[in-house]
């Protein structure tokens, strides 16, 4: 019999029960069908006023606009729910009960990391019908949409470990929650910005954003580019560029002269998310070994005996 | 069934365990008392495998338990001085997810919960949300979820704790019930009377060290020769006080109306010689007796 992890399974009785999961999915999903139905209003307006032409790389905007409406929101949901997982339980002092049981501090962190990417999967499937509006004109297959899914998977177990992080080593989740974000926030645009300054003015001052997207750009990138491989936004544009050939950030078109290095800007998406998880697998053993009580086996080697 | 020795502890420059020395036999009930501070929590979440010690050991069942956490785990079940429960979740699935920590599954966590809800009277309020439930049943609820996995040391923080007088004597009730089937229970309380009268074993700690260990027969019996003598004389009340005041064992004399009190650091056969002295000197008397004592003055007069 294939034994559920306690804590997972209390946790999904929970959150269930909740009020908070339905209306975050209504919440997530009404807001992705409005930016859905704008880019989809706007893309076709362009067409009927302007130009009496049908672009359909434009159309392809709409699944871009999506998808990246629904990655940020995960972005932004993903610390909320997990950075007051283990916080909360010591908040509520049930952290000493469940650690006096047989339940192993890797265990609790693997429960509570998986509950909150099923709650996350849960909006990520919700979320395929307004994906599908795609599907009506073409150019996206049910493979890439899996690839899509596995790509967000991967989002929320690595925003997912760092939530779990600060909220083992912080002893509130309002601490927890806030240092989850301040690191999103340097992790995502801090880096992006310290690196890709000028590039980005020059996105924000373009005046059509699908132009800037076509405008053939080769960037001179050093090696500390490669720090943007755990900034899961240029994860998020390698896999746009592989499925629908924008290149907002222009991944995979740097220029380098070292070879390693331009090989990881051509893997860039493989390479990112394996990466990605390396840190999360990290994190969740730091995490568990934060919350673990005294190591006893060190403390007899220093003398005990 | 627990064996501590020389066990250290010290946080920054305060020193929490001072080489305490424990011994708990099988089937005990053990009262474990202190002044705040004493260190009492600080054990029990180092028995408990909650914390680490600086020096000493920690035996339970046989088994050393900074060697063997994960395996002592088995053997203990620990209640917190302070706790919480889950929003959300019954009485029953409360129950459900820690048998499920234990591999506890199916008819047989059916039975184990039921039994156990049974036993401190909450079988009836199963369906109930335990966050909706007073201090006192949480506080039986959470005892009743300490014994799922069925342990042989039971380790409770002050258990009765802000519990109004009934639900002190249910929980009072439960804990001799668990004694009578042979379960080990450490129990620390700053309600001394009680303890005296559920507990088998008391032990006294003061500023990280054990000063008294025994039977509360034993205890008692060791601080009786420092407790004050009464007599009650009818007659010869004044030769009475004469033959006290010479007799160089005799201390502290106080009278009121026709009671007599006084130290008297003599044995029984001192006591009795003492007695035969006074009646020989045609002194009336009709009540002659040490005071018992209680735990409370024992705790008072080693803790000073």
């Amino acid at each position: 019999m294939i034994r559920i992890n306690p804590v997972y399974r209390k946790e999904l009785k929970q959150t269930a029960r909740t009020k908070k999961v339905m209306v975050l999915l209504m919440i997530f999903n009404s807001l992705l069908a409005v930016f859905g139905l704008f880019s989809f209003y706007f893309t076709f307006h362009g067409v009927n006023h302007l130009d009496k032409t049908v672009r359909y790389s434009d159309i392809l905007l709409i699944y871009a606009i999506i998808t990246g409406i629904e990655f940020i929101l995960i972005l932004f949901i993903t610390p909320g729910i997990t950075a007051g997982s283990i916080a909360g339980e010591r908040e509520k002092q049930t952290l000493d009960i469940l650690l006096s049981t047989t339940m192993t501090p890797c265990s609790i962190i693997r429960g509570k990391l998986i509950a909150s990417i099923n709650l996350l999967l849960m909006l990520s499937f919700s979320s395929l019908p307004i994906i599908a509006i795609v599907f009506s004109f073409g150019g996206i297959t049910v493979k890439e949409i899996l690839r899509l899914i596995f790509f967000l998977c991967v989002t929320a177990i690595y925003i997912g470990s760092i939530g779990i992080f600060f909220s083992s080593i912080c002893k509130r989740s309002t601490i927890a929650t806030v240092c989850t974000y301040a690191t999103l926030l340097v992790l995502t645009i801090g880096l992006t910005m310290l690196l890709m300054g000028n590039q980005l003015m020059e996105f924000v001052s373009s005046t059509r954003i699908s132009n800037y997207i076509k405008y053939n750009r080769s960037l001179e990138a050093g090696n500390s580019f490669l720090l943007l491989l755990i900034n899961p936004i240029f994860t998020f544009t390698s896999l746009l560029k592989d499925q629908v050939g924008f290149n907002f950030l222009g991944v995979g078109t740097w220029r380098t002269q070292h070879q390693v290095t331009y090989f990881i800007f051509q893997h860039w998406f493989a390479v990112s998310i394996a990466v990605q998880i390396t840190i999360s697998i990290l994190l969740n053993f730091i995490s568990a070994r934060a919350i673990q009580p005294g190591n006893h086996i060190k403390k007899r080697r220093k003398g005990v005996e | 069934m627990l064996l501590i020795r020389n066990l250290s502890k010290t946080f920054g420059k305060y020193k929490a365990l001072d080489g305490l020395n424990m011994e708990i036999a099988d089937g005990a009930l053990y009262g474990f008392v202190g002044p705040n501070g004493a260190g009492k929590t600080t054990t029990m979440r180092i028995i408990a495998t909650l914390m680490a010690a600086d020096f000493g050991n920690v035996v339970i069942d046989g088994i050393d338990a900074f060697k063997y956490p994960k395996l002592v785990k088995n053997y203990i079940g620990y209640m917190p001085d302070f706790f919480g429960v889950y929003d959300n979740l019954t009485m029953y699935e409360y129950m459900e997810f820690y048998a499920s920590i234990y591999n506890i599954r199916g008819t047989e966590a059916d039975k184990r919960i039921f039994d156990l809800l049974e036993m401190v009277n909450l079988s009836d309020k199963r369906n109930e949300l335990v966050d909706d439930l007073s201090r006192g049943m949480k506080q039986r609820l959470c005892l009743a979820r300490t014994l799922i996995h069925r342990p042989k040391l039971l380790i409770l923080d002050e258990p009765a704790s802000g519990l109004e007088p009934r639900s002190r004597i249910e929980l009072h009730n439960i804990l001799t019930q668990l004694r009578k089937d042979k379960v080990t229970i450490l129990l620390s309380s700053h309600l001394l009377q009680e303890l005296s009268e559920i507990c088998t074993h008391i032990g006294i700690i003061d500023s990280g060290k054990m000063i008294m260990e025994g039977s509360v027969k034993e205890i008692m019996a060791k601080q009786k020769s420092e407790n004050p003598m009464f007599m009650r004389v009818l007659e010869g009340q004044e030769k009475a006080i004469t033959i006290l005041k010479h007799n160089s064992k005799v201390t502290n004399i106080a009278t009121n109306e026709k009671n007599i009190s006084f130290n008297f650091e003599g044995d029984e056969y001192e006591e009795a010689k003492l007695l035969v002295t006074l009646q020989e000197n045609q002194v009336l008397i009709s009540a002659f007796h040490r005071d018992e004592g209680n735990l409370e003055d024992v705790f008072l007069q080693l803790t000073q």
